[in-house]
């Protein structure tokens, strides 16, 4: 058997392990190591499985994860998170859904800190969804909401995805970080504007609040003011230089501590917060080291070049070849993490792109836009198994069904993003 | 047939991929009428740099090309060839490192695996955002990313002060001034698009990264005789040469682009003749070698003799 | 038996996050002392020369502390289960699978361990080092080894708990 034949085999044996109610992260280590076993040897595939969690635990980049989450921890615990959406309840008053397009305009401004979507996406549901809860929100569209609000994350710049995709392709990383700007907020309002159409189609599915004054939407300004305080110092130390945006993770999670000791919280409080962070950093970490070493086993079943030499031989027109590279990107990404699929498939179907005349810069803006997709398309959505991990009250078909909507908004401000690349180039230089 | 799986660290697609491992894989294959294939796993995606030589040693890949120095201190005799001094440019310095290795100069430290050939970058120099470094005290402070602990000794001994840093996050690190400059050569400067960010660039050669492409021992003894031949064809100086090539345009382009963005190029070509620049590059070079002495390891001085003698007898035949 | 597996289950889990909770603040701090003194340095225009050298590695290796031990700790409970197809499987079903599927965790941590091992024997040999601080690179790999087998062992019990007393842990989700 060839080893495209057992990629393609692995992948819904995959499919098959987790019907069968075999924990997500389980599942991906055992195709991974049980794929590159067959194409490898078992000796090799033993030895790849051994140094995966050490690679994984050990990538500094991922400490912002447990910082992020620690900062959203403590925000909660300390009242600061109920403040803000005590707060923007007020400003929303009347407003339909007003918390859930408050919850994904504050994703949108956590994405301009963070580089990573889990993060983001990990965070806002500490400090989002519980309130979202208590104003009676159905739990599909508030959870669908943080989750796609999370993928705000991957195109906002500084993003990771955006980073990879320039150095892989050796295009300027300011370029590639300006491209993404417009289509990211682009997403921010697709994403608010989806809210309002659900609510305008199912008005069940949310509250409305009391209308308020304008004396008191003012008044509730001071909610938002620790908050904000936060964000504006990992902005500020970001853009100043002070610390980079991995630090800067820490220094959130640090300032929000200083609020959280000042609201009095102490020792065994702490300690709480400490351990609640690491049981829920662990849920994400098991899914990364999967996530790995499923990869390692696609690299070496070598499926994507299949993929991209088959459509080669088509000899297709540039739209054409386009779509096809998205298609495949839409399937891989319902099942894999969406940096691993760009790292292994960008120098593969680069080439391709190069060679039919397609602008480097637009593809590496849509492709990001189509791999984002995959974070929360099912069966394995990476955010949605965050808020997952986040809210275990809630059910996973539940969340997908939330996030459903928000899917057909991306499809809708991809289409754009494809007849208009103006959008993605318009602020590139040069 | 025979499949052999290479794994490495650039960009695919990029030109050290192209022009250096699908090249070798080509040749490779064609010398032996298609008996021997090989896979080219490019960007960490069959083992990460660092874990690279181990995962070749294992097993996971027939065949992995990484940097020395990304397990510090496992090589300490290969990374002498690092040391300010040695290498003027990358041509020299893989001739200079596969002579070494070709006169067994550094121990049992490749016991383990059978080495196709060996390269190194060409020389490391400081690029700075802001500060015009034309002396070591110009460095003063200035926080600067170093590539590998020995290059980070240099830096330090030059009252720099260095930083470890994962290589996706320099590029913001410099935008946003987290970071005052970096240490690269010049190809790396293109690679990462960092000309972009750097307008001072002292092109003063204190350290190379050296490179080594190893094979899997049991996987070089599975194969036939005829097979064997057509991989000890394709071993040694040949290859070491042709990598040299590579990196050496790689760097004529890499400073052609700072050139043409009009930016400043101090150049100090001989840092251990100046008098500004030798002590603490002097003063790093003793630390080096005298840490090694005082890990038992009695050798170095005598192989760093042999890497300058290597180099005299590289450009002898260069020329 | 199942009383003194559980006792065991829970001493190593109390072991488990007391070392991620101390790792994971040692991880904050760094960081902050770091970024604090950097900044010192800069607004005293270079009077205040105390630094941290080589945050990134102690970061990257506490996190690794941090997480392996957590994992150790939480294993049971930390596990993401798609049930899209199993609404109806009956409870008793339900917890002997998840002790089941626990004994793959076992493996990962036996596995992990091992290798860890080697490699700490193995940089202990080649005197291998971190890439700043030059801290030997085996104590680090011995320690990770230790966390790993904690997690092999933690698994363990539990799936011996799942699937021989029906034992349910009380915060694997339903859906
Ligand atoms: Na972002
Ligand atoms: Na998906």
């Amino acid at each position: 058997m060839g080893s495209e034949m057992i990629g393609a085999l692995g992948l819904g044996l995959l499919l098959l392990l987790l019907v069968l109610r075999v924990p997500v992260a389980l599942s991906m280590l055992l195709i991974g190591v049980g794929g590159f076993a067959q194409i490898i040897g078992w000796s090799a595939a033993l030895s790849m499985v051994r140094s995966v969690p050490v690679e994984v635990l050990t990538n500094y980049s991922f400490s912002a994860i447990p910082m992020f989450i620690l900062m959203g921890v403590l925000a909660a615990h300390s009242g600061m998170a109920g403040k803000l959406f005590e707060a923007t309840r007020t400003l929303c008053g009347g407003w339909k859904g007003g918390l859930a397009i408050s919850a994904i305009g504050s994703c949108g401004i956590f994405s301009a800190i963070s580089g990573s979507s889990l993060a983001t996406a990990s965070t806002m549901t500490r400090v989002a969804l519980p309130e979202m809860e208590r104003y009676g929100y159905n739990r599909g569209l508030a959870t669908g909401a943080l989750a796609a609000g999370g993928t705000l994350g991957i195109m906002i710049p500084p993003s990771i995805a955006l980073l990879i995709y320039a150095i892989l392709t050796e295009q300027s990383v300011g370029d590639m970080f300006m491209a993404g700007l417009i289509p990211g907020l682009m997403g921010l309002l697709f994403y608010c504007l989806t809210i309002t159409v659900v609510m305008k189609l199912r008005p069940s599915l949310a509250v409305a609040g009391e209308p308020t004054r304008w004396s008191e939407k003012l008044a509730s300004l001071t909610g938002l003011v620790p908050f904000f305080g936060v964000f504006l110092l990992i902005i500020l130390g970001i853009y100043f230089g002070i610390f980079t945006p991995t630090e800067g993770a820490s220094i959130g999670a640090f300032a929000t501590l200083l609020y959280a000791l000042f609201k009095g919280m102490r020792g065994a409080g702490l300690w709480r917060a400490l351990q609640e962070t690491l049981a829920l950093s662990t849920v994400v970490f098991f899914m990364l080291v999967g996530a790995e070493t499923l990869g390692y086993f696609i690299s070496v079943s070598r499926i994507s070049f299949s993929i991209s030499d088959y459509l080669y031989s088509l000899e297709l027109s540039p739209i054409a070849v386009l779509l096809c590279i998205l298609a495949m990107y839409f399937i891989l990404g319902m099942f894999m993490d969406s940096l691993a699929m760009l790292v292994i498939t960008v120098p593969v179907v680069y080439p391709i792109i190069q060679s039919v005349g397609i602008d480097p810069v637009w593809f590496g803006v849509v492709t990001v836009l189509t791999v984002e997709l995959g974070l929360i398309t099912p069966p394995v959505g990476m955010n949605v198994f965050v808020i997952k991990a986040m809210a275990p009250h809630v059910g996973l078909g539940e969340i997908f069904r939330g996030v459903t909507p928000f899917i057909i908004s991306d499809f809708v401000r991809l289409a754009l993003l494809i007849l208009f690349p103006a959008l993605s180039l318009y602020l590139v230089t040069g | 047939d025979t499949t052999l799986r290479m794994s490495h660290f650039w960009p695919g697609g990029s030109t050290t991929d192209k022009e250096i491992f699908q090249a070798w894989a080509q040749a490779v294959t064609e010398q032996s009428g298609g008996e021997l294939r090989v896979q080219d796993f490019p960007s960490q995606t069959l083992s990460k740099a660092d874990d690279t030589y181990d995962a070749t040693v294992r097993g996971i890949a027939d065949i992995g090309v990484t940097a020395q120095g990304y397990t510090a201190g496992r090589f300490p005799l290969s990374q002498i060839a690092e040391l300010p001094g040695v290498i003027d440019n990358a041509s020299q310095g893989a001739c200079i490192v596969q002579t070494l290795y070709d006169e067994g100069r550094f121990g049992d430290e490749y016991k383990d695996s059978h080495v196709l050939f060996m390269f190194t970058t060409g020389p490391g120099y400081i690029h700075t955002r802001r500060t015009d470094v034309q002396t070591p005290a110009d460095l003063n402070g200035l926080r600067i990313r170093r590539p590998t602990a020995v290059a980070g000794d240099m830096l330090e001994s030059m009252g720099a002060r260095p930083v470890g840093m994962p290589a996706p996050d320099i590029y913001t690190s410099m935008q946003r001034g987290v970071l005052d400059g970096l240490s690269f050569p010049w190809e790396g400067m293109k690679v990462f698009r960092l000309n972009e960010l750097t307008h001072y660039h002292t092109q003063v050669p204190f350290y190379a990264v050296v490179f080594v492409a190893a094979m899997n021992k049991r996987a070089y003894e599975r194969l036939s005789d005829s097979q064997r031949a057509v991989i000890d064809a394709n071993s040694g100086m040949k290859w070491a040469e042709n990598a040299g090539a590579v990196f050496s345009r790689l760097d004529a382009a890499g400073k052609q682009e700072a050139e043409a963005a009009g930016d400043t190029i101090r150049v100090i070509d001989h840092p251990l003749d100046n008098p500004d620049w030798q002590g603490p590059l002097k003063q790093g070079i003793e630390g080096y070698l005298s840490g090694l002495e005082s890990r038992g390891i009695d050798q170095g001085r005598d192989v760093y003799q042999a890497a300058l003698d290597a180099r005299n007898a590289c450009d002898a035949k260069a020329s | 038996m199942q009383q003194g597996l559980l006792g065991l289950g829970r001493w190593l889990e109390v072991l488990g996050r007391f070392v991620a909770g101390v790792a994971l603040a040692a991880m904050l701090a760094v960081t902050v002392a770091d970024v604090t003194l950097r900044y010192l340095y800069r607004l005293t225009d270079g009077a205040v020369t105390l630094r941290i050298t080589g945050s990134v590695e102690m970061v990257s290796y506490l996190m690794l502390f941090a997480l392996l031990a957590s994992m150790a700790a939480n294993v049971e409970k930390g596990q993401v289960v798609v049930e899209a197809f199993s609404h109806r499987l009956n409870e008793t079903l339900k917890t002997r699978l998840n002790g089941f599927y626990l004994l793959g965790f076992t493996a990962l941590g036996l596995l992990v361990a091992l290798g860890l091992w080697d490699s700490a024997v193995s940089a202990e040999g080649h005197g291998e080092v971190t890439q700043d601080l030059r801290l030997p690179m085996g104590p680090i790999y011995a320690v990770a080894a230790g966390l790993s087998l904690l997690l092999g062992v933690r698994s363990l019990i539990f799936a011996v708990l799942g699937l021989v007393f029906n034992y349910r842990v009380a915060s694997v989700e339903e859906i």
